[in-house]
């Protein structure tokens, strides 16, 4: 395993004592209290200056060790970063970390959430968007990197306002970057450049508890996180997600119990068709309790109405109940009013009866009208309610929806910090 | 668990009700139907499933 | 992460390391690693800190011509621009297992590293009576894997 030889030595510019806990491949030190910048590589020469830098708030602090993932780093390095974009102003701080196993990597604490992101030496394509490609983009630009498609985030210039500790590289605190920044699954592309050159950062997010644990962050400097984070995944309660299974499994079954029981129950009894002046009698018997019976007349009325006077008298000779009703239909090219069938509907007990219909009349009311000539009447036993199944069914599919809006919402706000606007 | 548990039976009762409410007719009756039976009360239709008196 | 005679597998492909030498460069080492693939052929496979590089020896009749030592260097290789990124004197300071040539503890090499730019590396490798090349891409170490 690659390592480099842990030492501490003393500031070329200052004297103070400072340790190197980067590795070998650190290219830079700037000293925590002189700010003078030494080569690592070359004895620790003083390169540059910063004086009067103003310290970034920061939960971590070089030195600090961590996981990520289960592997161990140590933070070696602070950048303050600040973006200024239509008189607003961001600002973030960029922790250099090193693992012997893993690198060089960074950890950003920016709206109080906690990022890793990993420089790549692979290119997107395409290899970057320009602002004027992103200005004149009808649609959210996007890229591939990696097999793996990012949609435009958003970009901005940046500039380092901080820096002290160890980086593989030489950072210039004059020089400003462009950024574009890109989301996509599970992960963020950052394309930095800055002067000729282009760099890819992945960006993850951790657990954002467990990594302020790991680094042994003391509870009273934990960030506090704003809003949503692009990358944070909705967590949805397993219950929940339980929940909106069940609701929307119980609607469906609910709707197929309805198709099951709609139709007109079991015909008990019919009679002739008669013509439209004739009396009928029907008699029929109910054996079954607690269902509902149903008396369908139909008419053969076309373009005009006809009217029934109905009678129901038990085993006995005695009347149980009566009932009015019309048979209207109207038809045009494109339309039709009514129908040629009225039912009614009754609870009856289980015993015979006997339906007389009579007073029987037919009237036309509508040019091209024919007069109904003809009527039959349908006793059916066993007829359902279905209503009280798809007031049901929408109730859980309703229910099923709601478990869905939080995503919904959680996703909007993901992009709340997106640049991109589709007007 | 437990409140899984508790929301399927919850659930299966509920259409479990409304399956036997549509098989029961249960508001299904026709309006405008005059009981004609004598000491009927108020007229009415028989409602809640216990048939014309 | 990676130790000899443990298999490791990098996005789906299965290596052995079969040999280790390690280089010294003052500040630090780094590690090269010969291996095998289930077919049985040999990879470089170079770890530091965190760097990972898969490459395969390239022929002769391969290298580029007019190759100018030097950092920030343009040359071609196989029709890829590359460009060099690092350069290093090493010396090997420790040597275990097999490899297809000969190394010796002691010997100085100097080390040139190309670039792509989609992820691509190249090496040179000059010592005593002797260069070397090869080519192949850099690995995320969150790729690589014991298996």
């Amino acid at each position: 395993m690659s390592t480099a030889r842990a030492s501490s030595f003393n500031c070329t510019e200052c004297g103070a004592g400072l340790d190197a806990l980067g590795g070998g491949r650190v290219r830079v030190h700037i000293c925590s209290y002189c700010g003078a910048e030494l080569d690592a590589q070359d004895d620790y020469k003083v390169l540059a200056k910063y004086r009067d830098l103003e310290r970034p708030a920061s939960p971590f602090s070089i030195g600090m060790t961590g996981e990520l993932w289960g592997v161990g780093f140590t933070v070696i390095g602070t950048m303050a970063w600040v973006e200024f974009h239509n008189g607003k102003r961001w600002e973030w701080v960029n922790h250099q970390l090193y693992s012997p196993t893993h690198g060089y990597a960074w950890l950003t604490v920016e709206d109080g959430f906690v990022t890793y992101a990993r420089k790549q030496r692979m290119a997107s394509s395409p290899t970057s968007l320009s602002e004027s490609f992103i200005e004149n983009a009808e649609r959210r630009p996007s890229v591939s990197f990696g097999g793996q498609s990012f949609r435009y985030y958003s970009s901005g210039r940046i500039k380092p306002t901080f820096i002290e500790g160890e980086f593989n590289y030489r950072p210039s605190l004059d020089e400003s970057a462009r950024y574009v920044s890109l989301l996509g699954h599970h992960q963020m592309l950052d394309i930095i450049e800055s002067g000729q050159e282009r760099e890819y950062e992945l960006v993850s997010l951790p657990d954002q508890a467990a990594t302020l644990a790991s680094f042994d962050v003391p509870a009273g400097r934990w960030p506090k996180p704003r809003g949503v984070h692009p990358l944070q995944v909705y967590h949805q309660s397993p219950f929940a997600t339980f929940a909106r299974t069940v609701f929307f499994v119980a609607s469906a079954v609910t709707l197929l119990i309805g198709l099951m029981l709609s139709g007109s129950g079991q015909t008990i009894s019919q009679s002739e068709t008669v013509g439209i002046s004739r009396d009928v009698t029907l008699p029929f018997e109910i054996t079954n309790a607690g269902r509902l019976t149903e008396i369908e007349i139909w008419a053969n009325a076309y373009n005009s109405w006809a009217w029934f006077e109905a009678e129901l008298l038990d085993g006995e000779g005695e009347p149980v109940a009566e009932f009015e009703r019309g048979v209207e239909y109207y038809k045009g090219s494109d339309w039709s009013e009514g129908s040629q069938r009225v039912r009614t509907r009754l609870h009856l007990p289980p015993g015979t009866y006997e339906l007389s219909i009579n007073n029987t009349q037919a009237v036309v009311d509508w040019a091209g009208g024919t007069e109904a000539t003809r009527y039959q009447i349908t006793v059916s036993h066993g007829v359902n309610t279905t209503f009280w199944l798809w007031i049901t069914a929408v109730v859980f599919g309703v229910l099923g929806l709601a478990q869905m809006v939080g995503p919904v919402v959680h996703n909007t706000r993901r992009m709340a910090g997106s640049d991109w606007s589709d007007d | 668990m437990v409140a899984r548990v508790v929301l399927v039976v919850l659930v299966a009762a509920m259409v479990g009700a409304a399956s036997y409410a549509a098989m029961r007719g249960v508001w299904g009756e026709s309006s405008s139907v005059i009981s004609t039976r004598a000491g009927s009360p108020g007229g009415g239709y028989g409602v809640g499933g216990r048939g014309v008196k | 992460m990676v130790e000899l005679g443990v298999q490791i597998e990098v996005t789906g492909q299965f290596y052995l390391p079969v040999g280790q030498a390690q280089f010294d460069y003052g500040r630090g080492w780094w590690d090269e690693f010969w291996c095998l693939n289930e077919q049985g052929d040999g990879y470089w496979l170079s770890v530091d800190e965190g760097d990972y590089a898969l490459e395969r020896t390239l022929p002769r009749s391969a290298w580029p011509k007019g190759f100018r030592p030097a950092l920030g260097a343009a040359t071609e290789i196989n029709g890829i621009p590359f460009r060099v990124t690092e350069a290093e004197t090493a010396t090997c300071s420790a040597v275990k297992g097999e490899f297809p040539e000969a190394l010796a503890v002691g010997e100085t090499h100097l080390y040139f590293d190309l670039t792509g730019l989609d992820g691509e590396i190249a090496t040179c490798e000059r010592w005593d009576g002797g260069e070397a090349w090869s080519i192949g891409s850099w690995i995320d170490a969150w790729d690589v894997r014991r298996s």
